[in-house]
């Protein structure tokens, strides 16, 4: 059944004094795989905070599961921006991913059995399995991040958001990223922001540009002149021919 | 050395070595991995202002200490994650601030201060046995604090951003943190005084980073480090007859680079 998961209305917010976004409209649903693109410092990550309820909106509603983001965070997956994760913290694969099952958890509880088992079925699911002991800086960006998508579902989500998930990681890794995404989202819903337009199409079902306004069309097409008011400047056409197309026919 | 031993207060140095290396390497070990150390330094420095009020009261400094420490933990904590002043800016004027008042009250407290400079630059030697208690029990609120909420200090440490997505409650967790950091540095002031407190909070976990691809094992090597080298640093100024406080921190310093050294060789 297509169920209403995200709904955005009228919503702007502010991030260090500067309104990232404006009066944007978003609804989203349960069987949903939608690539956000747009320039850098467009409200990507911003977006994604607000529907995390990490940012509150400075004007209009947020709804997730048909309540506020903060009541709903046990279903909701997330994947940051890799930057933000240090490299050289003294933590192994099993530990990081262990992280995803605290929004299950109250306070003074240990993990249990069945924490665990999540977390192995996680790793296996990203085939990161037999890394578990690897400490998690040492791992390669490809690997890294396998680990970042597992420590999201190892939170059972519904809804799965990913920030940046390909930045920095090298195109053979980028296809076997969005493959394992294509693999999760008959079980959830997914929304990925990135500025690599040229591979996102291929793989996802639903597109939407994002430079302070939010274009989206339900589909996978985009007209060039609203990738041009996101991108403020004529945009070469980046289309790799059929079957998969971000701009119409020109 | 063995003949000291017979001596209260070598007694009182080395437990309080231990007692302090427990809390250093605990704590020391989150001042490291969240990168706070010049937050630490600036509650320690700040606390200089309840030991001049200590001595201006007529009470022992001790008992002022650890509020001034709190609170300047709790304000640094809150301005830099709710006002609109960087942390940076926070630390300084805090840090500034509590020494000025310090320099204030003492320059109003008529006669000479006793042990100011054991407080400034910390004499293991000087600690009683009743302060002796007051870290035992700060260490065993330290360590069940630890045991408690290991995971959420862990997630606020590694990536605040998902821990609040996860539904914890980061402010409380941020300013826990910096009270148990409060804490320990009122504990530390005796063994090595204000101005080198974040280097026993900080050197100590540095070197144990290197070696333990884990917070648990990184803190219990930085507890061992932290007792071999603040004894090593006791005896060697007995010997030397030199401050107890600096020596502790110069070994330290050697001993970071000869680490830092053999890391870099190994590859």
């Amino acid at each position: 059944m297509r169920k209403e998961i995200v709904k955005l209305e009228n919503v702007s917010a502010e991030y260090g004094g500067n309104t990232v976004l404006h009066g944007h409209e978003l609804t989203v649903y349960s069987d949903d795989f939608i690539g956000i693109i747009g320039p850098n410092g467009g409200g990507k990550t911003t977006l994604l905070k607000v529907i995390l309820g990490l940012v509150k909106p400075a004007t209009g509603s947020v709804t997730v599961f048909g309540t506020s983001p903060d009541k709903v965070r046990n279903r909701i997956g997330y994947v940051p921006q890799m930057m933000e994760v240090e490299r050289d913290f003294p933590i192994n694969v099993l530990d990081t991913v262990l992280m995803g099952r605290l929004c299950h958890k109250g306070l003074f509880k240990r993990h249990t059995k069945k924490d665990y088992e999540k977390v192995e079925q996680a790793l296996d699911a990203v085939e990161m399995s037999d890394m578990k002991d690897r400490k998690t800086g040492d791992l390669s960006g490809g690997e890294r991040q396998r680990v970042m998508i597992a420590r999201a579902l190892a939170s059972e989500p519904e809804l799965l958001l990913l920030d940046e998930p390909t930045a920095s990681i090298d195109p053979k890794i980028k296809t076997d990223i969005y493959d394992l995404l294509n693999s999760l989202k008959k079980q959830m819903a997914i929304i990925l922001v990135t500025h690599d337009i040229g591979v996102i199409s291929s793989h996802v079902d639903k597109v939407a540009c994002l430079n302070c306004q939010l274009f989206y069309h339900n589909s996978k097409e985009i007209p060039k002149e609203a990738l041009e008011t996101v991108y403020q400047c004529p945009v070469d056409i980046i289309a790799h021919g059929t079957p998969h197309r971000v701009l119409k026919e020109h | 050395m063995i003949e000291a031993l017979q001596f209260e207060y070598m007694q009182n140095a080395l437990i309080a070595a231990v007692l302090g290396s427990i809390a250093c390497g605990i704590i020391g070990t989150y001042v490291v991995v969240k990168k706070i150390g010049y937050i630490s330094g600036g509650i320690a420095h700040a606390s200089f202002g309840g030991l001049g009020l200590g001595y201006f009261l007529g009470v022992d400094p001790m008992i002022c200490l650890m509020p001034f420490s709190l609170v300047s933990a709790w304000t640094i904590g809150l301005i830099s994650r709710k006002g609109n002043v960087s942390e940076d800016t926070a630390i300084s004027i805090l840090w500034t601030a509590g020494m000025s008042m310090g320099v204030i009250f003492i320059g109003l407290t008529p006669g000479y201060a006793p042990d100011l400079l054991s407080y400034l630059f910390g004499n293991i030697l000087t600690v009683p046995r009743s302060d002796i208690f007051i870290m035992a029990g700060l260490d065993l609120f330290i360590f069940t604090a630890v045991f408690f909420f290991y995971r959420e200090f862990l997630a606020v440490s590694y990536d605040e951003d998902y821990a609040r997505a996860s539904g914890i409650n980061t402010m409380f967790f941020y300013l826990f943190l910096l009270t148990l950091v409060a804490l320990t540095v009122v504990m530390l002031i005796k063994i090595v005084g204000i101005i080198m407190v974040i280097a026993l909070l900080t050197i100590p976990p540095s070197i144990a980073k290197q070696y333990t691809i884990n917070l648990k094992s990184m803190m219990i090597l930085s507890v061992i480090l932290g007792i071999v080298f603040t004894i090593a640093g006791l005896w060697v100024s007995y010997m030397l007859d030199l401050a107890s406080g600096a020596t502790v921190i110069i070994l330290l310093v050697a001993a970071f680079l000869i680490s830092a050294m053999i890391k870099k060789i190994k590859g």
